[in-house]
């Protein structure tokens, strides 16, 4: 984000504002034209003609406003969630989820089932006739489809179009993920993204709350341990797209840190050993099993704790299939040892967003696509 | 942040743009610019036309290299340097470093005072006293003061909130020596912490035109660190982002059940309990400097891990009174270390204590001006 480029002139002015207005009615629950104008500190007739051009281009329709009760009545605009649907994917290990979600980011139709752990057979034997049962389920016509993004663990570095070192998919060394991508766009017609998990999710339940001050990390503990930033707005991927892998953390000293080596803190907490902690007590008689919450609780709160001291956040949401197992009992002891810890006050939460993961996914697919549409009407 | 799409938005907006490209690459044609910006010919000529009425850049006979050898050759156009100055001046505890600089954040005047505890209040004036120096030695007067100040900063007020070194009556008297000095020039003051104005320095001299992205941190009476990223550097919530000091380490061991502070492990206070001496006052000799270093390379390789961990970014600058004193020894030991233990495509850069601080907190000034400069 470091290259400057010029702003320019009329014409960028023009998709600025078509994007603009979009995007403000897509926040709004019917908005009227003298509104928008009013809102983005434009003038009605720009606002008129943009969304005549939406309108006419199928992105918005437009009702009268019933409550308003003399003299004429403003019409209001809408987005038209089923002119354009993507589809959000999830691949954690153990299972392939996907949804279909609509241009107004409801989410209208998914499916779960569980695969073998390999990403290769997942992708060259599954995927496909998964991803068409779920738009066949749907009813939608498969070309109002206009993009699909999929969530992988590990590193996925969008520059180089690799992901790095996952072994838990059946990955150990880098996947090129180039040919992945070609061969389902070319199944599929339509264009393919590709997103870190805990990133999608953290774009998931970051939309879902609609934050205003656009901080939010979301730390999952399931299979490994990783986070997804967004500061600012902004989902945080870093230079080489390994931003949040706070799995490799290190919280104390001595350990050493190398490209076969899974990172210390996953090491320290992941759902195979926290299971076969539990299964241990359980065999002795101890069904409690309180300090295996302790455990996780503690190594949790010590990783939020540090990651507040050096970014601040007053939003942290926990997630995974760790933290899903063991619940509000887990979040409790979290919360308490953080307090305990932390200088910073920030709020620990659970997800809020039912599929946080599929619903990132499709939001990289719509943010990918819905400038080029967009810029298409405003030739 | 709140974007007026309008004209003059982007009329300034394209000056800015010039401008910062000259400012790195010192002198292009007008036709690399418009390449290089994306914006029309006829706009770029503009700009131009607008930046040079300002005296920010002069238009030179030279033509450009590398030119077709047919028809008329494009002329060089080139920053000029001098055309605005500031005064940068850094607070780091008992360290005072002031430096006057010119637009291109080359340093004109360098000076390094010493504040101590027993004549606080003429020392500080002493510091005062070389910015009111420094404001009548140059032919064009500076626009600004940028202060790195260590504490913590309520930048919107530009105030020293509160601060290890400056507390109670010591900050009331820094702070009213500085509201004095910018009732008394009419030259504006802007307050920083020091270690984000020696990031931002360090940032600037690494020049690099690809990513700007890197994490300065500071050890000496306490460890902390500033990261910029994307153009900037992160606030937090509570304006308390890279408080890297305060993470928590052996936590878990069985040798060590009570978790512990970074920063308790290796400031300056750490090193005196652990080795019976004062990093600041003592003449160290060889053993020494060699012990300490063997004990606080691992402490603050991990911290380097887990941040780059943690944000990616691979380009660190370290700085502060200790690596300071424990010179090469210290950062050579802190990069072969860090390769072995953990493996990672990390630049571990050595600040220039004081420059650095001196650039940045001058370059604060320059960017909180930045609009006065070009409207």
């Amino acid at each position: 984000m470091s290259k400057k480029t010029a702003v320019g002139g009329t014409a960028i002015l023009k998709e600025i504002n078509v994007k603009k207005i979009f995007e403000l009615i897509s926040q709004s629950e019917g908005i009227s034209r003298a509104e928008i104008a009013a809102q983005l500190g434009l003038s009605v007739p720009t606002v008129a003609k943009a969304a005549k051009a939406l309108v006419s281009a199928g992105f918005l329709t437009e009702r009268a406003n019933s409550v308003a009760n003399m003299g004429r009545t403003p019409a209001l605009l809408y987005v038209n969630g089923d002119n354009a649907f993507t589809v959000g994917v999830e691949f954690e290990g153990g299972l392939l989820s996907m949804g279909i979600v609509n241009l107004a980011h409801k989410l209208i139709h998914k499916r779960t089932i569980r695969v073998t752990p390999d990403l290769d057979m997942v992708i060259h034997n599954i995927f496909l006739s998964e991803v068409r049962r779920l738009i066949a389920e749907s009813g939608i016509n498969p070309e109002n489809i206009i993009g699909i993004g999929i969530g992988l663990p590990g590193v996925v570095d969008s520059k180089k179009n690799e992901l790095r070192r996952v072994s838990l998919v059946g990955a150990d060394d880098n996947v090129n993920l180039k040919p992945i991508i070609d061969y389902v766009e070319e199944q599929l017609k339509t264009p393919v993204y590709v997103i870190n998990d805990a990133n999608a999710a953290a774009l998931g339940e970051f939309e879902y709350r609609d934050k205003a001050d656009g901080d939010l990390i979301y730390i999952s503990v399931g299979t490994g341990v990783g986070a997804g930033i967004i500061l600012n707005n902004t989902l945080r991927t870093g230079h080489t797209g390994h931003c949040g892998e706070i799995g490799y953390m290190f919280f104390e000293m001595g350990g050493r840190s190398s490209a076969e080596l899974p990172g210390w803190l996953e090491r320290k907490v992941n759902v195979d050993s926290i299971l076969e902690m539990i299964k241990e007590r359980r065999s002795q008689g101890n069904h409690d099993v309180e300090d295996v919450y302790a455990y996780v609780a503690d190594l949790i709160a010590v990783a939020i704790a540090n990651i507040e001291m050096i970014l601040d956040v007053d939003l942290v949401v926990i997630g995974g299939t760790v933290v899903n197992m063991l619940g509000t009992r887990l979040l409790d002891k979290v919360r308490e040892k953080f307090d305990e810890r932390c200088v910073i006050k920030a709020t620990i939460s659970h997800g809020m967003c039912e599929e946080p993961a599929i619903m990132g996914a499709a939001r990289v697919a719509y943010d990918n696509r819905i400038d080029a549409l967009l810029k298409a009407i405003c030739v | 942040m709140s974007v007026k799409y309008d004209p003059t938005y982007i009329k300034i907006q394209n000056r800015i743009i010039v401008l910062n490209l000259l400012r790195k690459k010192r002198a292009i044609s007008r036709v690399d610019l418009t390449k290089l910006t994306n914006m029309s010919f006829p706009t770029v000529i503009k700009v131009v036309d607008d930046l040079i009425e300002k005296g920010l850049i002069i238009d030179t006979e030279t033509p450009a290299d590398g030119a077709g050898s047919v028809g008329r050759k494009p002329r060089i156009i080139q920053f000029n340097p001098n055309a605005i100055m500031a005064i940068g001046a850094c607070l780091e505890g008992n360290e005072a470093y002031i430096g006057l600089v010119n637009y291109a954040l080359e340093i004109i005047q360098f000076e390094h005072l010493r504040i101590t505890d027993e004549n606080y209040e003429c020392d500080l004036n002493a510091v005062v006293d070389v910015i009111r120096e420094y404001i009548h030695l140059s032919d064009t007067a500076p626009i600004g003061i940028g202060m790195g100040i260590s504490g913590d900063i309520d930048t919107k007020k530009n105030k020293l909130i509160k601060s290890f070194f400056f507390d109670g009556k010591k900050g009331d008297i820094l702070q009213n020596l500085l509201d004095g000095l910018q009732v008394e020039t009419g030259i504006p003051i802007y307050i920083e912490n020091d270690v984000k104005t020696n990031c931002i320095g360090a940032v600037r001299s690494t020049m690099d035109l690809d990513s700007n992205d890197l994490i300065y941190c500071s050890l000496g009476t306490g460890f902390s660190c500033a990261i910029w990223q994307n153009d900037g550097y992160l606030k937090g919530i509570h304006n308390k982002a890279g408080g890297i000091g305060q993470t928590y380490l052996q936590v878990f061991t069985d040798s060590c059940a009570e978790p512990q502070m970074l920063e308790d492990m290796i400031n300056i206070n750490a090193i005196k309990d652990r080795f019976g001496v004062d990093i600041m006052d003592s003449n160290l000799n060889e053993a020494q400097i060699s012990r300490i270093v063997d004990y606080l390379v691992p402490v603050l390789n991990l911290s380097i891990f887990n941040l780059y961990r943690l944000v990616d970014i691979n380009k660190f600058a370290i700085g502060g009174v200790i690596p300071e004193k424990l010179g090469d020894l210290f950062y050579g030991n802190l990069r072969e270390s860090f390769q072995t233990m953990y493996q990672a495509d990390v630049t571990i850069l050595r600040s220039e204590s004081g420059r650095d601080g001196v650039v940045g907190s001058a370059d604060y000034a320059f960017e909180k001006l930045l609009y006065e400069i070009i409207k």
